[in-house]
């Protein structure tokens, strides 16, 4: 069966090998990018000749809602998802999200006390934040679109100028963000929750910080391409992911918010609920249009 | 058997452009088992020649023959690899990465001749050229002569029906290329292989050839054998090749056969008949004398004999040349000569001096560059053509 | 009249050989439209893809040019044209002022410490560009980066997320190549042309400025064009700091097209864009070569001297090619090995900070020996595969078969177009039957292939032309066929040439990234794709591991390499 996932490499190990133990004769092959260039590789491979992936999973759930729209994929649902936290199911079916992420603001604990660090989103377009933040890049992360955009919708157009105009860096990628904050380069960053508890546990001098406005709320949709060569196999797989052993791990190996919501009690993670967050209208978000506007919104802000 | 190449109305055109060279309407036999040297210019086409007969160039119009068998024409070529035949390049052109032995079996082996006679064979002919000790030398590791003779074992070794050398002495020291020279020739005579020889030298298509072909601007001027067409120019142009710069005068031919100049004072100065004059002047018209250096004889002015008429002129320079003097006369306009001269006479630059000469050596052409193949003064039948009818008779 | 030959006999020569002549000819012939075939598949069919794909609805492949000529209408583009036109022009600029000088003094004077120098530029020249952006990003990047607190001290207060930090980290990749172009025309110059300068009175400085720039100028120029080229359709090291710089570039540009929502069309017109601008420098700088041109090869062909410098030049000059080498290779590789051994970045070298782990977690995350092997087997055929085609087109242009110099043309045109956008050819090319390739490691060595024949070739084709014609036609002369003459003179002379095209279209092909990140599937990653991973993951430590790991591998090829093939040898035919 073959997976494209956007989960972070060390994440889609630990549930490609879960799942191949538990399922020794499916052969399970994966592809693992970033979501953009997950993204990129299905819409050229949707463009020439047909999807080769059974699964494809994006950190960004608004391009799913958009690929669903257009028939990329097959309406499935396992049976347990009437257990999911609302919202995290796509419309029609087509689509669901076995956990959360969020994206928030992180700090470097070595170089900034508790007290010091920022509060709000609002915050990091002071001066004293002047050229110390970081964020990836909307073309390169897809979960920096996302986030952007659900900026847009949540604070209007300025708040990227704003940020812009206080000298954002911005990364390739997430992963460059991590680095910057850890190396104190720059020593605030906009990152994903999960890496920020992975952080955490690693012993890394690194914290989050939920802002007064909220974390940003971002959906991870999990799909089964229409003409999927293994449907079964596939359906195994999306089953697998809601069950407790994998909802489990996600949680604690990995830091995701778990989509069970009865397994957030049982897992070490702050439970999302408790969580001031804000989320994205989904309709919009997953309009192409729209995100081309957040994009050069974005691009003109930081140039 | 030794070759004979037939070239009928060949030429070849490089482009619609006038003076982009090439050959045009070539007819000559070359006889078989004979040194046949093909004597220019730069840029008179008998490099172009010699590689329309290898086949590195294909005629645009025209048929060649090597032997019985045609090899190139507008239907159909024969490429040299084809063709009964092997050349000596300018550059010799040995492979540098093989040993002098593999150079001069390549051929052999191409034939894929059993192993036993292409060793055999190779070092016959090695030791012809006198290399059988140097045979595992590398080409780099040999000096210009030995290259050169490499280059033409690996021909002879072949016994090709036609060997084609392309000015293969020209890279060599002038002693060198004196000693090879007559080797080349005791070579050709002992094979008997039909040799077809590029040069510029007159002096070395003199020492080599049975044959000769002058060519100028891609045309035939002259052919046949070298004394005929030393004594026997049939135009200006050949007569200047053969001549090193003999003199040539210009003026004008009356219809009483009478050769005059323009005198330095105005009007003319007749000068006399001769008795070589070209078929096309038989009106009069506008004609030039020409003398082979050889031919002429310095003397005081005023010197006057039976046998000799004179010509005026004026010391350029003289200058030493081993076993006479080389003397460049000035004479009337813009002309050159350049007459030798005994080691004991000297002659001094701004001296007034006369040319002397036979008549009998002079001739007289229409002025300019007179068509190649023109009927000379005696229309002889082309010699060429009798040789090989002879050859062929006899040949079994 | 029988003429007695060398061995008496008398057999009649005139038909001794008899040449199985239409053979040779069909198999010549086929080979010959094997090779027009090759170039259709390989180059003309996806670039043709490509250009249609800027002029049509890629859903639909309907004729729609209103996204191309919307491209074409947008300023943003336009800026990230003349963004990437200014860095490649100053990269090539900072590159060839810092090549030149250190080519001629490796090459030509009795400057100590040589031989290192010149292997660490072909070090520099082997190493996937994005190891080196990676390495500058921990030195020089903002705030905290190792040096620069240095830089600040100097007054500069910028860091490697700039203008000057993108054309130093391009020109560090760049200079080798015009190093290598130069080195070898140097290499090649006849003594005979400087002596006679000499004889004239001409001084050192003179000689140098007025006799030895002059005869290798096509060379440099050579050099500079390709990495012009190269620079433009750079993408890996390019988007690290360009996009933290805030420099918009063609090709990073292009790579946001695919993105959410994707836009083949836009993306496309920008390919078309760089496709041209390097045409057009590609034929500007050709005719310069061409008329600048003389031949370095005169008489006997002498080696040239080398020229002697004065003692305390010697060292000056030895400092400054360490500095320039230090700066490319040494320093960013020791940092990142250095740093590969580090547990938590940032937390400094300290006994307690250090550890192994990050080298054996490699090969538990993902597959990197299998991404590795893939590398090495899919550089090696596509390597091999371009120096047998590099060798046909070559062959049958100078035998100027029907429409050899077309094909030929043609077969140059990929170099110039983005990796990325290549890639895209490639699948919209080869995904249906009957040549479903896509997804397969088939598709990532035909694109290798396709993207660096233009160096197989150039390599070839000077290995070709260094024959003089007269060295053939003496075979034919002979008796030998076409085949065989290829297969005993012209092969064999080649060798050295080959072997240089054949070392660099590996190394070409196993540091690709930009076409491969599209390209690559289950089971088919490579190691420069691996690596952009680790990186953009923030995999750092893992990163640095790896990125050690692909540096060893590259000294330990180079190493190999000039054993079996001698010192010069990537130097060798470039001229």
């Amino acid at each position: 069966m073959v997976w494209y996932t956007s989960n972070a490499t060390p994440a889609a190990e630990a549930i490609g090998s879960a799942f191949e133990k538990k399922y020794p004769e499916i052969e399970l092959e994966v592809f693992q990018a970033g979501g953009s260039q997950v993204i990129a590789k299905v819409e050229a491979e949707a463009m020439s000749g047909g999807i080769k992936a059974d699964i494809v999973d994006y950190s960004e759930g608004a391009a799913a809602v958009g690929q669903a729209k257009r028939g990329l994929f097959q309406r499935y649902l396992p049976p347990s998802a009437g257990d999911l936290s609302p919202g995290l199911v796509g419309e029609n079916g087509f689509w669901f999200s076995p956990w959360y992420l969020t994206s928030t603001i992180v700090y470097n604990t070595d170089r900034i006390s508790e007290a010091d660090a920022p509060k709000s989103w609002k915050e990091l377009t002071e001066p004293k934040w002047k050229g110390k933040v970081g964020m990836a890049s909307p073309d390169y992360a897809g979960t920096a679109v996302a986030t952007v955009g659900i900026w847009q919708q949540q604070f209007g157009d300025d708040y990227v100028n704003k940020l812009g105009a206080n000298g954002l860096t911005v990364f390739e990628g997430f992963g460059n963000v991590h680095e910057s904050v850890l190396s104190g380069q720059t020593p605030v960053g906009i990152n994903l929750s999960f890496r920020a508890l992975q952080a955490e546990k690693d012993g890394e001098p690194m914290a989050w910080v939920t802002p007064e406005e909220g974390q940003v709320l971002l959906t991870f949709a999990a799909a089964i391409t229409k003409n999927a060569k293994h449907p079964n196999a596939a359906k195994l797989f999306q089953n697998f992911l809601l069950t407790d052993e994998i909802q489990t791990m996600a949680a604690e190996d990995i830091g995701y918010f778990p989509g069970m919501s009865e397994m957030a009690e049982d897992t070490g993670i702050p439970d999302l609920d408790k969580i001031k967050k804000f989320g994205a209208d989904l309709d919009e978000l997953s309009d192409p249009n729209f995100i081309a506007e957040v994009k050069s919104n974005f691009k003109n802000a930081t140039s | 058997m030794a070759a004979h190449v037939a070239i009928d109305g060949v030429t070849k055109r490089y482009s619609a452009a006038a003076d982009s060279g090439g050959v045009f309407d070539i007819n000559v036999v070359i006889p078989g088992g004979k040194f046949t040297t093909l004597l220019g210019e730069s840029g008179s086409g008998k490099t172009t020649l010699l590689r329309l007969l290898a086949g590195f160039l294909r005629p645009s119009e025209g048929t060649i023959f090597l032997g019985d068998i045609e090899i190139a024409s507008n239907k159909m070529f024969v490429p040299p690899q084809a063709r009964d035949l092997a050349m000596v390049f300018q550059s010799y052109a040995l492979w540098p990465h093989m040993t002098v032995f593999d150079n001069v079996a390549f051929g052999l082996r191409s034939q894929k001749t059993p192993k036993r006679e292409i060793l055999d064979r190779v070092e016959t002919t090695l030791s012809l050229v006198g290399l059988e000790e140097l045979q595992h030398r590398k080409p780099a590791q040999l000096s210009g002569g030995q290259q050169q003779r490499v280059a033409l074992a690996r021909s002879l070794v072949l016994e090709p029906g036609l060997l084609l050398l392309d000015e293969p002495l020209s890279n060599l020291d002038a002693d060198l290329r004196v000693q090879m020279r007559d080797q080349l020739k005791a070579l050709q005579v002992r094979t008997g292989i039909t040799f077809v020889y590029v040069t510029h030298d007159q002096e070395e298509a003199f020492a080599l050839s049975d044959h000769m072909i002058v060519l100028d601007q891609g045309r035939i001027l002259q052919q046949g054998p070298c004394e005929e067409i030393y004594s026997r120019p049939r135009s200006n142009k050949v007569a200047e090749f053969m001549g090193r710069r003999g003199l040539h005068l210009d003026g004008a031919l009356d219809s009483k056969s009478q050769f005059s100049i323009s005198a330095p004072s105005g009007g003319k100065q007749v000068l006399g008949t001769f008795p070589h004059v070209d078929n096309r002047l038989a009106n009069g018209g506008k004609a030039t004398l020409v003398v082979h250096s050889e031919s002429l004889r310095l003397e005081a002015p005023g010197a006057t004999s039976e046998c000799f008429l004179s010509v005026p002129g004026v010391v350029e320079s003289t200058s030493f040349a081993g076993r006479e003097n080389q003397v460049v006369v000035r004479t009337g306009g813009d002309h050159s000569t350049t007459a030798y001269a005994p080691i004991r006479e000297n002659w001094a630059p701004g001296e007034t001096v006369q040319m002397s000469f036979r008549p009998e050596s002079s001739w007289v052409f229409p002025t300019g560059r007179a068509g190649a193949g023109a009927s000379g003064p005696d229309s002889e039948p082309d010699l060429a053509t009798t040789d090989v009818a002879d050859s062929s008779r006899s040949s079994s | 009249m029988n003429s007695p030959n060398l061995h008496g006999s008398s057999e009649n020569t005139a038909t001794r050989r008899s040449r199985k002549l239409p053979g040779t000819q069909i198999s010549r012939n086929l080979v010959w439209v094997l090779t027009i075939v090759a170039i259709g598949v390989l180059v003309a069919y996806p670039v043709a893809r490509i250009f249609w794909l800027a002029v049509s609805d890629p859903s639909t492949g309907v004729w729609d040019s209103a996204a191309f000529q919307a491209e074409l209408a947008s300023s943003a583009m336009w800026r990230a044209t003349w963004n990437t036109f200014i860095m490649a022009i100053a990269a090539t600029a900072l590159g060839t002022v810092v090549a030149v000088p250190m080519a001629w003094l490796c090459e030509r004077s009795d400057m100590p410490g040589r031989r290192v120098i010149t292997s660490l530029v072909f070090l520099t020249f082997m190493n996937p560009p994005l190891l080196l952006g990676l390495a500058y990003v921990m030195i020089f990047g903002p705030n905290i980066g190792l040096l620069t607190g240095w830089l600040q001290a100097l007054g500069i207060d910028s860091t490697i997320y700039s203008w000057w930090g993108l054309i130093f980290v391009t020109a560090c990749a760049s200079f080798a190549i015009i190093f290598m172009t130069t080195s070898s025309s140097l290499a090649g110059i006849d003594g005979d042309l400087e002596n006679a300068a000499r004889a004239h009175g001409a001084g050192a400085m003179s000689l140098i400025f007025r006799v030895t720039l002059p005869l290798v100028r096509p060379a440099i120029a050579s050099g500079a064009l390709l990495s012009f080229v190269l620079a433009l359709n750079a993408f890996g090291v390019q988007a690290l700091i360009a996009t933290p710089a805030r420099i918009s570039l063609l090709t990073t540009e292009i790579y946001s097209y695919f993105s959410y929502p994707v836009q083949f069309s836009a993306a496309s017109t920008q390919a078309v864009v760089l496709i041209v601008i390097s045409i057009a420098a590609a034929f500007g700088a050709n005719l310069y070569i061409a008329a600048k041109t003389y031949p370095t090869i005169a008489g006997k062909g002498a080696r040239a001297d080398i020229t002697q410098i004065p003692r305390w030049a010697r060292w000056a000059a030895f400092l400054a090619c360490s500095g320039a080498v230090g700066l490319s290779v040494v320093i960013p590789m020791s940092v990142v090995v250095a740093r590969s051994f580090v547990r938590v970045p940032g937390r400094g070298f300290g006994a307690d900070n250090l550890w192994l782990g990050n080298y054996s977690q490699l090969f538990k995350l993902g597959d990197v020996s299998g991404a590795l092997w893939n590398s090495l087997r899919y550089g090696l055929s596509a390597a091999a595969l371009m120096v047998l085609i590099a060798l046909a087109l070559t062959y049958f242009r100078r035998e100027r078969a029907p429409g050899s110099k077309f094909v030929f043309t043609i077969a140059e045109i990929p170099f110039v177009v983005p990796g990325i956008v290549l890639a895209i050819g490639f699948i919209a090319a080869f995904s249906r039957p009957p040549l479903a390739l896509y997804g397969t490691s088939t598709i990532l060595v035909l694109v290798y292939v396709s993207k660096f024949l233009p160096i197989a070739i150039r390599f070839t084709d000077n290995a070709l032309g260094q024959i003089g014609s007269e060295l053939e036609e003496a075979a034919y002369a002979h008796g030998a066929s076409a085949g065989r003459t290829f297969l005993r003179v012209l092969l064999p002379l080649m060798k050295r040439g080959l072997t240089t095209a054949a070392v660099l279209s590996f190394i070409f092909a196993f540091n690709e990234l930009s076409a491969s990140i599209l390209l690559i599937g289950t089971g088919t990653q490579v190691a420069s794709t691996v690596l952009l991973q680790y990186s953009q993951e923030g995999l750092i430590g893992n990163m640095n591991a790896f990125a050690a790991v692909l540096f060893g591998i590259t000294a330990i090829s180079y190493a190999i390499v000039i054993r079996l093939a001698g010192n010069s040898v990537m130097t060798a035919g470039t001229n």
